[in-house]
C-alpha cells in the first residue's frame, strides 16, 4: 500500500469520526438532541468508516471500496429523505444550520464526497497493487501511528454513540422529535 | 434499537481492525440489514404505507 492511499484511508477514517464528533458536540453543547433519521445518518458514517479500516488494516481491496460505497449510497437515501422532508418551503426543519446549512443537507454532501473519495483512492490504488495475499501482510505492519489512531479514534466513537443512542432512546424506538433523555426518567430529580 | 445497531458496527469495527475480516465483515451486513430496516420502519410506519 503507497503512503498516499494509506493516508487518504486513514483520512477517510478520522475525517469520519471528526464529523461524529462535531454532531456529539452540537448534541451536548447546544442540547439539540438528534432525530431517528440523524442517528441513522451517524450509523452511515460509522458504516462508511469500516471499510477505510479494513484497508488500513489488511490493505487496499475492491471489496473494501465496495462496503464504504454501499454504506455511503445508503447515508444519500436516509439524509436525501430528511432533506425532501423539510426542503419545501415552510415544511420546518430541523436543529441548527452550519454555515447556512442544516446537518442532514451536510449529510448529503458528505455521502457524495465520500464516493468521490473512494472513486480517487480506488485510481491511487490501482490494479497492480490489488494483491491480497502481499498488502495483508504489509499492511499488518503498517497498521500503526496515525492509521492506528484513526482508527481507534473511530472505534470510540462508535461505542460514544451507542452509549448516547441508548440513553436517548432507551430500548426500543426513538421518539420522532426528541426533547430529552429515556434515561433521565431513572435519574433523581437533581440529576435531571 | 439504534443503540444495538451502533454496537454490532462497534464490534464489526473492532474485528476489522483486528484483521479479523470474516467476523468484521458479518457483523457489518448485520448492521446495515438492521439500518435498512429501521430505515424503512420510519419511512413507512409513520404514513402507515403498505406496498
Amino acid at each position: 500500500m503507497s503512503p498516499l492511499v494509506r493516508f487518504g484511508n486513514a483520512l477517510g477514517a478520522g475525517g469520519l469520526a471528526l464529523v461524529l464528533a462535531f454532531a456529539f458536540a452540537m448534541q451536548f453543547l447546544l442540547n439539540e438532541l438528534p432525530c431517528p433519521l440523524c442517528q441513522l445518518q451517524r450509523v452511515a458514517i460509522v458504516l462508511c468508516g469500516f471499510g477505510f479500516v479494513l484497508n488500513l488494516r489488511l490493505g487496499p481491496q475492491p471489496a473494501h471500496y465496495g462496503l464504504v460505497l454501499i454504506a455511503a449510497l445508503f447515508g444519500l437515501a436516509v439524509s436525501g429523505r430528511q432533506v425532501l422532508l423539510h426542503v419545501v418551503p415552510g415544511s420546518g426543519s430541523y436543529g441548527s444550520a452550519v454555515f447556512g446549512i442544516h446537518l442532514y443537507s451536510w449529510g448529503v454532501l458528505l455521502f457524495l464526497a465520500v464516493i468521490a473519495g473512494v472513486a480517487v483512492l480506488m485510481m491511487l490504488s490501482g490494479s497492480g497493487r490489488f494483491d491480497h495475499i502481499r498488502s495483508d501482510v504489509q499492511a499488518a505492519g503498517q497498521f500503526t501511528g496515525f492509521a492506528r489512531l484513526m482508527s481507534t479514534l473511530l472505534i470510540l466513537m462508535t461505542l460514544a454513540n451507542a452509549v448516547s443512542a441508548f440513553a436517548q432512546c432507551g430500548p426500543i424506538e426513538c421518539a420522532d422529535d426528541p426533547a430529552g433523555y429515556w434515561v433521565a426518567k431513572f435519574l433523581p430529580s437533581f440529576m435531571r | 434499537m439504534t443503540a444495538a445497531i451502533f454496537l454490532v458496527t462497534g464490534l464489526a469495527l473492532m474485528a476489522g481492525a483486528s484483521g479479523r475480516r470474516d467476523v468484521g465483515v458479518t457483523l457489518f451486513g448485520i448492521a446495515l440489514f438492521a439500518a435498512i430496516f429501521w430505515f424503512n420502519h420510519h419511512l413507512t410506519a409513520p404514513l402507515r404505507l403498505t406496498f
